[in-house]
């Protein structure tokens, strides 16, 4: 064992190839911590995607895994007691039992053992046909079949990928990521680190629910496929970091041991944003920080702008993000603008440094359906600016639960009461901003949160 | 047949979300009869509280919905976002930008074809959209008020084409009535009445919008010349036009 610390990043479909939350968190906590190597295992969707982030010099291997990689030529039958650990995980999950996923992968002689060629045992077809005609007999097993393919493809996948030597597996969420932390930690003996931003399987579970390719039973088979994947992962991890207090009760109701769950809060780089040299423009200024897509809302944000500017006339906003991830729904965002004729006080300012405009905005909202801990709150309040958030993730705890400045999604109206409150209580406000800002500086600090990764992962050393 | 208790020791894996599926269940032996009767007589309607999330589910996952049953899934939806359940408000938002995704992609889809094709039919299912949209956002307000606007401005684009006075004029009036648009309105009514005056949709959409006016006489006097019910087969106007015109509303 090398004397720097060496951890190994899994991750699903993010860092390096997609930017974004996740990517960026990935980003800092590697070049934060110049002290520890880093290997990544990045699962993909399709090979040879193009890289959206330089690597640190700190990041000294890359392994990439296509999840839908078909695997050449005929799959050899597995052994007997693979076969057997199927059997029997299968047999546990049908009963509700916590299944024995780590005694599954200790069965292994080879790698990528599990995969198609369970199908050549006559009990692992027979359990594939029996499951169909118990949980979907009035179904074509066709049907079935190729839904069970299609899910277990990847699964295969994640649990056959050849990780590389580290002291640490750190998995950035559950699902087939966390499926490869699992193998990583069989295989290698060494311990598994768990971060969550979101949850995984309810993300799936939401996009599941809101599709309409996924049809009847397989919905659900997705759904309870999502839960049991996080739920083996959450028993199995040795240490689980969630961003909140909500989402580590739901990482324990799902059979995470508590004694192993942590909340590590995200954090920003106070100086940066408290160095911001405030200075007011006439007018009332509101922003949305976020990329324009559906899950920030920015619909509802342009009705909010609309509410507010029958009272307030020279209020200006600003959705300040990008516009091409999306370029449908920011057509569209353009066209309410236009159609509700205020164009003249709405700007869709593209990318752009923050900073410039945390230095005379009044109010920072954000209309997100979804988020974790969304961090432009935090940098709102380190710069001297106050938030309103609709009531998603961890953002009524982040703002107190104080209801002058938080509102359910969708609700325009009540986002521009408080935008209203903000505007009529000048005075009141320079108190709650300087106490915000306070609690960024305390509670929100960047590198509390990466010394806390780094006592961890020596913490970690040498378990598993 | 045994007793309901079997729907709860039952060791099925197959659980039948509809009557259909439990009714096919049923005939090829898997399932108990019990199934079905829960199902068929066990109607929980979809607005009531606590909702059924699961029927809810289902209804969204339909990928040829129809304009009612998102409408009625917008209004559970409008009420299930201010949920202090965190987890039904989430599912909520984002089924609303679901379904709102999924008619904007309709209109788009229909709008690609518009270069290529220079009939009617197409333009008026773009309205149509278009109107469907309004529906949903009828509990946003702005939103609401954006797609009808979308489907007036679409109209005036295309009046050049859009000249049918039942499918296009009276469809026209109806979008104007409801932006309370209704001098214009009016005066479209009139125009349109001049061309066609024994136009039944035409008439009755002046009748209408006189009662939004609260013109009663005008009312009266469009109904009554729409003269009796249409010949053969009824149609939609005859129950509203009898009851102006046979006395029951001044009862």
């Amino acid at each position: 064992m090398s004397e720097r610390l060496r951890v190994c990043m899994i991750l699903e479909g993010s860092y390096p190839y997609i930017t974004g939350g996740v990517g960026a968190w990935v980003h800092d906590i590697i070049g934060g911590l110049p002290d520890v190597d880093f290997c990544i295992l990045s699962l993909s969707p399709k090979a040879d995607q193009p890289l959206r982030y330089a690597l640190p010099p700190n990041v000294v291997e890359h392994r990439d895994v296509v999840l839908s990689a078909p695997r050449a030529g005929r799959e050899r039958r597995p052994g007997k007691r693979v076969v057997k650990a199927v059997l029997e995980l299968h047999a546990m999950m049908f009963q509700d039992r916590a299944p024995d996923i780590m005694g599954l992968l200790a069965a292994r002689t080879r790698p990528r053992e599990l995969g198609n060629g369970l199908l050549e045992d006559g009990r692992a077809w027979s359990m594939l046909s029996g499951m169909n005609m118990r949980r979907n007999p009035a179904y074509a097993f066709s049907d079935y079949f190729w839904a069970w393919q299609s899910a277990h493809r990847m699964m295969f996948e994640a649990l056959g990928s050849d990780p590389p030597e580290a002291d640490i597996y750190h998995a950035i969420s559950t699902g087939f990521a966390g499926l490869a932390a699992l193998n990583a930690k069989a295989a290698k003996g060494k311990p598994l680190l768990l971060t969550e931003h979101g949850l995984y399987h309810k993300e799936r579970e939401m996009e599941i629910r809101k599709a309409d390719f996924v049809k009847g039973y397989q919905r659900d088979m997705w759904i309870n496929i999502y839960n049991s994947i996080s739920a083996m992962c959450y028993r199995n991890a040795d240490m689980i970091t969630a961003l909140f207090e909500e989402n580590r009760q739901k990482q324990l109701e799902l059979g995470a041991k508590p004694e192993r769950c942590l909340v590590i809060q995200n954090g920003i780089d106070v100086e940066r944003y408290s160095s911001v040299a405030r200075s007011p423009r006439p007018g009332f200024h509101v922003g949305l920080v976020g990329r324009i897509v559906p899950i920030k809302d920015v619909k509802t944000f342009i009705s909010v702008a609309k509410i507010v500017l029958e009272r307030i006339p020279d209020a200006t906003f600003y959705a300040i993000g990008p516009t091409d991830e999306d370029p449908d729904y920011h057509e569209e965002c353009v066209a309410l603008v236009d159609n509700l004729r205020i164009a003249d006080r709405f700007v869709f300012t593209g990318r752009q440094d923050v900073l410039e405009y945390y230095a005379f905005l009044d109010v920072m909202m954000l209309t997100s359906v979804r988020e974790a801990q969304p961090l432009v709150i935090l940098e709102g309040w380190a710069a001297g600016v106050p938030s309103i958030c609709t009531k998603v993730g961890n953002a009524p705890e982040m703002l107190d639960y104080d209801e002058r400045f938080l509102a359910p999604s969708k609700d325009p109206g009540k986002l521009a009461e408080a935008v209203l409150f903000v505007h009529d209580h000048p005075e009141e406000m320079i108190g709650i901003n300087e106490r915000n800002k306070r609690k960024t500086m305390t509670l929100y600090n960047k590198k509390d949160m990466k010394d806390r990764y780094r006592d961890l992962y020596r913490s970690m050393r040498g378990g598993g | 047949m045994r007793d309901f208790r079997t729907l709860l020791h039952s060791k099925t894996g197959f659980i039948p979300k509809t009557e259909a599926q439990a009714l096919r269940g049923y005939s090829e032996g898997i399932l108990s009869p019990e199934y079905y009767i829960y199902l068929a007589v066990n109607i929980h309607p979809i607005l009531e509280e606590p909702w059924d999330v699961r029927e809810i589910d289902r209804l969204l996952a339909k990928s040829d919905l129809d304009a009612d049953t998102a409408a009625l899934l917008m209004t559970v939806f409008g009420r299930m976002v201010k949920s202090k359940d965190k987890e039904l408000a989430l599912f909520a938002a984002e089924s609303v930008n679901a379904l709102e995704r999924r008619f904007v992609e309709r209109v788009q889809a229909l709008r690609k074809k518009l270069d290529s094709d220079r009939s009617a039919p197409p333009r008026r299912a773009v309205i149509a959209e278009y109107r469907t949209l309004a529906r949903l956002f009828s509990s946003f307000p702005v939103l609401g008020s954006f797609y009808l606007d979308e489907a007036r401005r679409f109209f005036v684009d295309n009046r050049r084409i859009l000249v049918d006075p039942d499918l296009d004029i009276a469809v026209y009036l109806e979008i104007l009535m409801d932006r309370r648009e209704f001098e214009l309105a009016a005066k479209v009514s009139r125009a349109a009445l001049d061309r066609w005056p024994e136009n039944r949709r035409l008439r009755l959409a002046a009748a209408k919008l006189a009662f939004a006016r609260k013109r009663i006489r005008e009312v009266i006097g469009n109904l009554e010349r729409l003269g009796g019910p249409a010949a053969g087969s009824p149609d939609s106007f005859d129950e509203p036009q009898l009851f102006w015109t046979r006395g029951a509303c001044r009862e």
